[in-house]
């Protein structure tokens, strides 16, 4: 069966027709600008084993790689608790495809906790095609007092950091948790490389070789070493479709409520589909008459969302075919011209002052780091 | 996470009878006088609940090899009590060494777990499979081992495929009674709970998300590396996860138990060890692999090698206020002190100057011992204050110290575990009495100064102990004689951690060949200085 189109993340409908048409266009694009056959774009490694999904037609062999890791920042971990949860709440440091804040009630106590694995590139999308809805997206998920004017710029364009997205985590908004860092990212790791003559197979020395990503995260090494795996395998490889981060199981074991409810149901996917969830909240329905506050986890209470963070998977999805059917030819090691991720102080930003970018701007940087 | 020794089948060989038919579930508990025998249904029927006995075994199904246990499994997935959810991890100690023809590393064990499909609780299934080189997993010659929760009884159950039958060789529960203590499973899962010494960030030895267990370390045609369950496999991190649920799992229902009188678990010398002595081990690294020097620096040598951070500083436990430094040491100094010490792998056919794949890697405290001592302090079998004090007591040695542990024989005979029921008391009172009859620098002495601090000033002064000791440690690491001691001293802890059985393979870590075998163990004092351990009561 040919795909005729790629989907949004998450199957969603916000979008009109054209909207999503649209959608299916440019993230063709710009997987297709990570080959390095697009002369616009001529790529320092050409990447004959990635390619975009549509229209194309998948052999027998298909399969997908199912690539999970922990929403919690792996830089963070080894630090102890109390700290690491609240260095964690900044949205700077959520740098493993997966953000979340929470509100709380007048005394501190959390009272919902939400949790987002979408792109901002989508909801640039979104706002261009369906801004009334978007609106309403932003009072329903996070404040009945969200106005148009607090999303949309006179320019017209999407304030892809704005008061609400930071209160409610409506979107990915941490720099490197964009889809085209997703998207090169595979695209990089496609390449097999060697160096002195021995293959690589490490995300460690991969990314000292070639690919731009950081190697102190869950997710970039993961992402790096599975896709080169097939790589190496001699398939064609690419996102499976609908290309997105998704949100994956929360463990909730080991949590204790305080009338006995399993915890687990108070987790609740607003955004996606169940299996691909974009969105979910945690929070504790009122009848309950108490706060996420008043759970422990281990016998600790939940003061804060990156403690719900810990238990949470992410998720990425690989699709590859044609094993053994793609000559493997190493390309040489070589050093990235750019460091991946952010540097070691901590005097990194969100996307900068000016708004998250656009999926066209997205292909436009995407090409500029090959 | 397993133990991968053979159990001693010839033991009960005067037995009258046969002692294990292969279509029937045996026991064999290894260090029980008759261990072994052919169980009976009624026995099955109370002791064995766990999802391998119900789903594979009391259905009279005794798989010979790993394809017909997973295929076992399979046939229950769509019911609401299967395990449908399958994850594979890998292990080896010789996996980042790639392969040469003629050139032993051992072998690779291969994990599965086995969870429900939402993946909402932890694992209540694992099975491993030490493989050979040059071996399928799915060898019916290989020893199969599993591990599964009994929600009825609320325990780990250890099985193990030995000589074509299915022994089950114990519960967590027996990891105190004196004769299996020690033996079988219980010689690596010490106080019953599912265990990964490898626990954290960079999970060395572990296929990981940073350093892949790839197909270059096996021979082209060795079956491990075509096996879907291998293709498939996933990284250490989500394995860490599982284990810490479990851990959890198996403390709440110990205490449980304990506290409901349980004759071998509820004595309360039984927990305070776990509190005082080191009775397992984890292993910790900095995230800078052996490869990369000396380009690269160690910038995240682990503190928890110099202070136990996860029982005194962490929210969960004595919470002191500490502020820790970062703790760096240059890549070319650790290169120059792997060189003048000789720092080798060694075993299995593999005697080769360097480190394991990951630098500085170390004992710390064991997963089962920290969330012991957080679980008294929540349940109010202790105080934060009480925890503290003791664990302040040479406080520079987290692991290993025989100061430290020497306290516990305070505790009063026949004392038992009881929920909220303060030790400090009790503890208290007999520990300041023995101190005046203690040397200076004693145990008890230590203890009764920082009792001494009273109830409100003892976090701030701790807390302050510990920031000075760790500044000096951080200066020292800065220094060549400092660095040379601080190696000399994850030397000595590594020689004392391989004694304990839990280590099992040669490679798992680095011998510095260049210290002789007999050079007495060190320790490490509040200035951050090194000594010969005991030197300063001696």
């Amino acid at each position: 069966m040919v795909l005729e189109r790629l989907s949004v993340p998450g199957m969603l409908t916000d979008m009109s027709e054209r909207g999503r048409a649209a959608w299916s266009r440019d993230l063709d694009r710009l997987m297709t600008s990570q080959i390095g056959r697009d002369p616009d774009f001529p790529g320092d490694t050409p990447r004959a084993q990635f390619f975009s999904a549509l229209g194309v037609e998948l052999a027998q062999d298909a399969t997908v790689k199912t690539m999970r890791w922990g929403a919690f920042p792996r830089g963070l971990t080894r630090l102890p608790t109390p700290k690491r949860w609240h260095d964690a709440e900044d949205r700077n440091r959520q740098d493993e495809y997966c953000e979340w804040s929470a509100t709380q009630d007048g005394r501190g106590r959390i009272t919902r906790a939400f949790f987002t694995t979408e792109f901002g590139a989508y909801f640039h999308a979104f706002a261009h095609d369906n801004p009334d809805g978007l609106l309403e997206l932003y009072r329903s998920s996070v404040s009945t007092e969200v106005e148009l004017r607090d999303l949309i710029a006179p320019s017209g364009s999407y304030r892809a950091i704005n008061r609400w997205n930071l209160a409610g985590a409506m979107h990915m908004i941490q720099q490197f948790n964009t889809l085209s860092a997703a998207v090169v990212l595979a695209a990089q790791a496609s390449v097999v490389r060697e160096r002195a003559g021995v293959t690589l197979t490490n995300a460690a020395d991969l990314i000292e070789c070639g690919v731009t990503a950081n190697a102190d995260r869950n997710s970039d090494p993961l992402i790096v070493g599975d896709v080169n795996a097939l790589a190496r395998r001699g398939a064609m490889v690419t996102l499976a479709d609908p290309v997105g981060i998704y949100l994956g199981a929360l463990r909730t074991e080991g949590w204790e409520t305080p009338d006995g409810a399993d915890a687990q149901s108070f987790w609740r996917v607003t955004r996606g589909t169940p299996e691909h969830p974009l969105r979910a909240e945690f929070a504790v329905p009122q009848e309950h008459g108490y706060t996420v506050t008043d759970i422990t986890i281990s016998g600790q209470p939940i003061v804060s969302p990156s403690q719900i963070a810990e238990a949470l998977e992410v998720r990425l999805v690989g699709l590859a075919h044609r094993f053994g059917q793609s000559p493997v030819v190493p390309a040489p090691c070589r050093r990235s011209t750019r460091p991946g991720g952010p540097p070691e102080d901590d005097s990194f930003s969100l996307a900068g002052e000016q708004d998250f970018p656009s999926l066209e701007e997205l292909i436009a940087a995407a090409s500029r780091t090959r | 996470m397993f133990p991968s020794r053979l159990l001693d089948l010839a033991a009960d060989e005067m037995a009258a009878g046969p002692t294990f038919d292969p279509q029937r579930i045996n026991q064999h508990i290894e260090g029980r006088v008759n261990g072994q025998r052919i169980m009976s249904d009624a026995e099955i029927e109370s002791l064995l609940n766990d999802p391998f006995a119900l789903l594979v075994l009391r259905r009279g199904r005794f798989p010979t090899n790993l394809t017909e246990l997973l295929a076992a499994l399979d046939e229950h997935n769509d019911s609401s009590h299967g395990l449908p959810d399958t994850t594979s991890f890998l292990v080896s100690e010789g996996g980042q060494i790639p392969f040469q023809p003629g050139v032993g590393k051992g072998g690779s064990r291969l994990l599965i777990v086995r969870t429900r499909r939402d993946r909402s609780t932890g694992a209540d299934l694992m099975i491993s499979v030490l493989t050979p080189p040059d071996t399928s997993p799915r060898s019916s010659t290989l020893l199969l081992e599993v591990l599964a929760w009994d929600p009825v009884n609320r325990t780990f159950h250890f099985y193990q495929r030995q000589q074509g039958a299915w022994f089950w060789c114990g519960q967590s529960d027996m990891a105190f009674d004196d004769d299996a203590r020690g033996h079988g499973p219980f010689d690596s899962h010490i106080n019953g709970y599912p265990n990964m010494k490898e626990l954290k960030f960079p999970w060395v030895h572990w296929h990981g998300p940073t350093l892949a267990i790839s197909e270059n370390a096996y021979a082209p045609d060795d079956p491990l590396v075509s096996d879907p369950l291998f293709l498939d496999r996933s990284p250490a991190n989500l394995f860490e996860d599982l284990i810490m649920v479990l851990v959890d799992r198996w403390n709440e229902a110990r205490f449980d138990k304990a506290v409901a009188g349980h004759p071998t678990m509820s004595p309360t010398n039984t927990w305070l060890r776990q509190v005082v002595d080191s009775t397992s081990f984890g292993l910790i690294s900095s995230g800078v692999r052996f490869a990369t020097l000396p380009d690269r620096d160690l910038n995240d040598v682990p503190a928890t090698f110099f202070v136990d951070q996860d029982c005194l500083i962490d929210g969960a436990g004595a919470a002191l206020p500490v502020r820790p430094p970062a703790l760096r040491l240059s890549g070319s100094r650790y290169a120059g002190l792997v060189q003048k010490y000789d720092l080798r792998l060694r075993g299995r056919g593999i005697d080769i100057q360097g480190d394991v794949p990951f630098c500085f890697t170390v004992p710390e405290r064991a997963r089962e011992d920290v969330v012991v001592v957080r679980l008294l302090i929540a349940k109010g079998v202790m105080s934060r204050r009480l925890a503290a004090c003791l664990l302040m007591v040479d406080f520079a040695n987290p692991m290993f110290s025989a100061t430290r542990a020497s306290l516990l024989r305070h505790l009063p005979d026949g004392s038992r575990l009881e929920a909220g029921a303060s030790l400090d008391e009790v503890l208290v009172e007999r520990i300041t009495r023995a101190a005046s009859a203690s040397p200076p620098g004693s145990a008890e002495r230590q203890f009764v100064q920082n009792w001494e601090l009273g109830p409100s000033d003892w976090p701030t002064t701790f807390a302050d102990r510990i920031d000075r000791y760790l500044e000096a440690v951080a200066s020292r690491l800065q220094t060549d004689d400092g660095s040379d001691e601080i190696f000399r001293l994850a030397e000595s802890r590594r020689r004392m951690a391989r004694r304990i059985p839990l280590l099992e393979f040669d490679l798992t870590l680095p011998i510095a060949a260049g210290i002789p075998g007999d050079a007495p163990p060190l320790e490490m004092t509040e200035e951050g200085t090194i000594r010969v351990r005991g030197e300063a009561i001696n």
